[in-house]
């Protein structure tokens, strides 16, 4: 077999396998992942102009 | 969750064709007359191509359903940029596998020949159409340009399918999808290659169903925060 079928090959499932893992991996993490709203509450809110 | 079962499923039928494919096109079938085993990357190269020909056609329509008042949707905009990412992942698997191939064929891994550069400047302007989408933080004015982004880059499609018609160039005019529609294989290689774009395409339904899901995910993320953070201001005043 010719090295450059074997790379040809071994780019295209190289590629296949990242992106396909990466994919599936976020997408598993984000149906599991709670949403929790995060306010920065450390800094006072500015008073606005008031009428 | 029967669902999800069908994606998985979906993803597992994926992955035995592209085996299927790479044990017919490494093993089985015969190496050719001239191209010696060289031609086991024509079971791989076309497929790719053509798997992002079919996303970037996709992007294509998804925008146009977004950009057209009776059928606009957020969704349409999501189906557009995640099956344009998909597209930009196998243009460049094509860019690579050829120049794998035209190394020990034409003596050079790149030449500015008219397929090579209308396929570079394809993966460049599907990259520009993902950029612009982070450079604008508006979401229904990212979503408008974007899409009108999306319908000039598919011009280079049809551009980049025709130009070994249009131009003598070095590379090979077309093996399938010829104008006279009559395919340059036969045999088990035909089948062979067949089985490749039934497989990658396949490959590319499950990788676009999965990344349409995360942008739905973020999207919806994104507007529960908007909204909390809005609500926290509102009740602070």
């Amino acid at each position: 077999m010719s090295a450059y079928v074997e790379a040809g090959y071994g780019v295209v499932t190289a590629a296949l396998v990242g992106y396909g893992a990466v994919v599936s991996v976020r997408a598993r993490k984000l149906r599991a992942e709670p949403l929790v709203v995060r306010v920065d509450d450390s800094r006072p809110l500015e008073e606005g102009p008031r009428d | 969750m029967k669902s999800d079962r069908a994606v998985q499923g979906l993803g597992l039928v994926a992955v035995l064709a592209i085996v299927a494919t790479y044990i017919l096109g490494l093993w089985i079938t015969p190496p050719a007359a001239v191209m010696g085993n060289l031609v086991r990357l024509l079971y791989i190269h076309p497929p790719v191509a053509w798997v992002a020909y079919l996303a970037y056609g996709v992007t294509s329509v998804a925008s146009i359903l977004y950009l057209w008042k009776r059928t606009r949707d957020p969704r349409w905009d999501l189906i557009a940029a995640s099956s344009a990412e998909i597209g930009v992942v196998f243009t460049a698997l094509t860019l690579l596998t050829g120049s794998i191939w035209g190394r020990p064929t034409w003596g050079v891994w790149w030449t500015w020949d008219a397929r090579l550069t209308t396929t570079a400047l394809l993966f460049l302007l599907y990259v520009g159409y993902l950029a612009l989408r982070r450079a604008t933080p508006d979401v229904t004015q990212r979503s408008k340009r974007s899409a009108v982004a999306a319908l000039i880059a598919f011009i280079d499609v049809p551009i980049v399918h025709q130009s070994v018609v249009w131009w003598k160039t070095l590379h090979q005019s077309a093996t399938v999808f010829n104008a006279s529609l009559s395919p340059k294989v036969h045999g088990e290689m035909a089948w062979t290659l067949l089985l490749g774009f039934i497989a990658f395409s396949l490959a590319y339904v499950w990788m676009l169903i999965r990344r349409y899901q995360i942008a739905v995910l973020i999207s919806k993320r994104q507007e529960i925060l908007l909204q909390g953070a809005l609500d926290e201001r509102m009740s602070t005043v």
